[in-house]
């Protein structure tokens, strides 16, 4: 095998591993931020994973939609898990008993006095 | 302040550019024809959707950016490392909490990027951006005791140092070590793990409550682009912020 099969099956391996770990944390975490942390991160990582093992058996010319697709995932990720992550907080998503300080809570209960 | 005036939306040049290189990429063909369509439709987009245009490069420091990527992805692999080796050893147990983190920057769009940044590692993220108050509410997993949450504490301090370290003006950029050593010297670092109110880092302040002021001067010709945060219930909108995030 040459080196670059090498890094084409362990970019395409360990990316499929955090995938499924990533599933398995959305259906044994307690709550929608934890899940969350689950859901959007390490699919993250494990498509950036997959997509660089794709990319180096791939022409150049077919690699540069890679480049982007991963660009867009790094970009969006964070966004949309810190939107949802917000919205669930307001909305009793979370799990108090998971907590072990909230300054978050304590400030807005500050605001209300 | 000039940092936080709005340049009006006149068309950004860097914008457009980079518009038609997406525009290419996703074609897949790199030819003239493609560039043409490519530069209409990121003028439609332009014009539809205008952004406030700011003169922010970010190739300005080349180093710096491949520094703060390499930090990056170092910090992407440990931190999914240490959730999921949580996640299993607690079999689904977890344990976390929401910290007050002072924010090392007044321009909106290095905090942006540093929100996104320090939301990209499994585990910890960005809850909400109080602007005005240059206060964050981040959410990290893993946290049991006093002493790893004023570990997660530091470590959101670093990661937001690196990113105003190089995305930063040249304001910014060269204070950012000294407000990251501001910032954890203010911690109260007991061993009794209690909520914490941190103030924001004090340039930060000022220089907020210098655009304050100058905000009022200048009466409403300014058309309201930030969210103004009257009660503490008021926090900044984080859509605000993230505008000029592409």
């Amino acid at each position: 095998m040459s080196v670059r099969d090498w890094v084409s099956a362990v970019g395409l391996i360990s990316g499929a591993l955090f995938c499924v770990i990533g599933a398995w944390g959305m259906v044994r975490l307690p709550d929608t931020l934890s899940r969350l942390q689950a859901a959007t991160k390490p699919q993250t990582l494990g498509l950036l994973l997959i997509l660089a093992g794709t990319a180096v058996r791939l022409e150049p010319h077919f690699a540069v939609g890679l480049v982007l697709a991963g660009l867009f995932q790094v970009i969006t990720a964070p966004a949309l898990s810190q939107l949802f992550g917000r919205a669930a907080y307001r909305t009793g998503g979370v799990d108090r008993s998971t907590l072990v300080v909230d300054e978050l809570a304590q400030r807005l209960r500050s605001g209300r006095e | 302040m000039p940092r936080r005036r709005r340049h009006g939306n006149r068309i950004a040049p860097s914008l457009m550019i980079w518009l038609v290189v997406v525009w290419m990429l996703l074609w897949g063909t790199f030819d003239v024809a493609t560039a043409v369509y490519g530069l209409l439709v990121a003028l439609i987009v332009l014009v539809v959707f205008p952004l406030p245009s700011h003169r922010w490069n970010i190739f300005h420091r080349p180093w710096r950016l491949v520094i703060l990527a390499g930090y990056v992805i170092v910090d992407l692999v440990g931190s999914a490392v240490r959730f999921f080796v949580d996640t299993l050893r607690e079999s689904g147990r977890v344990s976390a909490a929401i910290m007050a983190v002072p924010v090392l920057s007044d321009v909106d769009h290095v905090i942006a990027s540093a929100a996104n940044v320090v939301s990209l590692a499994p585990g910890t993220f960005v809850l909400q951006i109080d602007r005005s108050r240059g206060i964050w509410y981040v959410y990290t997993t893993g946290v049991r005791t006093a002493e790893d949450a004023h570990k997660a504490y530091d470590n959101v301090v670093d990661m937001q140092h690196v990113v105003v370290w190089a995305f930063g003006d040249e304001q910014e950029a060269p204070a950012a070590r000294s407000r990251a050593e501001e910032a954890k010297r203010e911690r109260d670092r007991s061993p009794v793990c209690r909520p914490q109110q941190p103030s924001p880092v004090a340039a930060v302040a000022a220089s907020e409550a210098e655009f304050r002021n100058a905000e009022s001067r200048n009466g409403e010709s300014d058309g309201g682009g930030e969210a103004g945060a009257d009660g503490p219930d008021d926090v900044a909108e984080v859509d605000e912020n993230r505008r000029e995030d592409r």
